[in-house]
């Protein structure tokens, strides 16, 4: 189609590609980006956040003080302790921190003048994946031993003859589709929603730049959908860094467990 | 069974097994079908038969792990 674009439209780059998600080197390097720099203040921000909230720990909390100490019982009690069992307390503080940067990274996706979140480059949430992948094999293996822990996690209770069928899924499973779906979930729905939201903002654009009375109209509901799904996207921020830490904890829980 | 002594098995939450089940479907149907499709390049089975017959044992292996793992 063929659309006569005003001004107005004219330098919105349409349609959105999969360049947004890798943006240029800041100050001429390769290696400082966008992404870099918003992961650096996630982590000065997180840091500051918790030495704030518990320097000066008081009998009876003050506000910053309960703010920070509901942050960390929420994953402690209602993660750690629920999936893991006493014995899991001691992961709390890395699932913790894995929590609150997680969802503060996810989040950029919609804070305004960010709006990209580091989590929609396969690169971070492999990262982070690939540390609870290597925590619950180092848990296992220092459990039960790395041989006995293959054994247990692999082998089941099952005819002799079911097992060659089992033990190739199994293997999979803890070797490969573990981490990867780890990564890729929250790749995928960080990916996915900053494509949305740039699809309804900048369509709203490219549709009021036709000059065309209907077509307008149309545009200003797309950027009302962009407000909703902005909205939406703080949902799917914090419930997939939810995911991801209870996931991390249902694996280190299977590392533990003396047998399935 | 009997080996069950400082960390029983906990009742896992809704989302987690939902997780888990899909996690052993895909992975069954995956290893087996590449199995079966490097059966088909090495034997020169006609119409990706392997992969077919590959993706069905891995179904079946990944229900049966699925029932045996979190079936109460």
């Amino acid at each position: 189609m063929n659309l006569q674009l005003a001004p107005l439209a004219a330098d919105v780059p349409w349609p959105p590609s999969v360049g947004e998600f890798f943006p240029p080197g800041i100050g001429g390097s390769v290696w400082v980006t966008k992404f870099s720099v918003m992961v650096w203040i996630a982590v000065a921000v997180i840091i500051v956040f918790f030495l704030v909230t518990q320097r000066n720990p008081k009998i009876v909390p003050t506000k910053a003080q309960w703010l920070g100490e509901s942050v960390y019982g929420f994953v402690r009690n209602g993660i750690t302790k629920e999936v893991i069992g006493h014995e899991g307390i001691r992961f709390a503080p890395y699932l913790t921190t894995l929590f609150v940067f997680i969802s503060f990274v996810n989040l950029f996706a919609i804070i305004p003048g960010f709006q990209i979140s580091p989590s929609s480059h396969i690169a971070f949430p492999a990262v982070l994946a690939l540390l609870s992948f290597f925590l619950y094999w180092y848990q296992g293996a220092k459990k039960h031993g790395f041989g006995n822990y293959i054994k247990t996690s692999i082998l089941l209770p099952a005819p002799w003859w079911v097992q060659p069928i089992l033990l190739p899924i199994e293997l999979a499973q803890i070797l490969l589709i573990r981490p990867v779906t780890l990564a890729v979930r929250l790749f995928a729905n960080l990916f996915a929603g900053h494509l949305i939201l740039l699809v309804f903002t900048l369509g709203g654009f490219v549709l009021l730049g036709t000059g065309n009375i209907g077509l307008a109209a149309v545009g200003l509901i797309s950027w009302g959908m962009a407000v909703v799904m902005t909205l939406f996207e703080a949902g799917v921020a914090l419930l997939q860094a939810y995911v991801f830490v209870l996931l991390s904890a249902s694996y280190i829980q299977s590392s533990l467990a003396d047998e399935h | 069974m009997a080996g069950e002594n400082s960390t029983p098995k906990r009742p896992q939450s809704g989302a987690d097994m939902g997780w888990t089940a899909l996690g052993y479907l895909l992975a069954g149907i995956g290893v087996w079908g590449l199995i079966g499709w490097l059966v088909d390049r090495w034997l020169d089975v006609p119409m990706h038969f392997g992969v077919l017959v590959g993706m069905l044992i891995g179904m079946a292996g990944a229900v049966y792990l699925i029932v045996k793992r979190m079936g109460t």
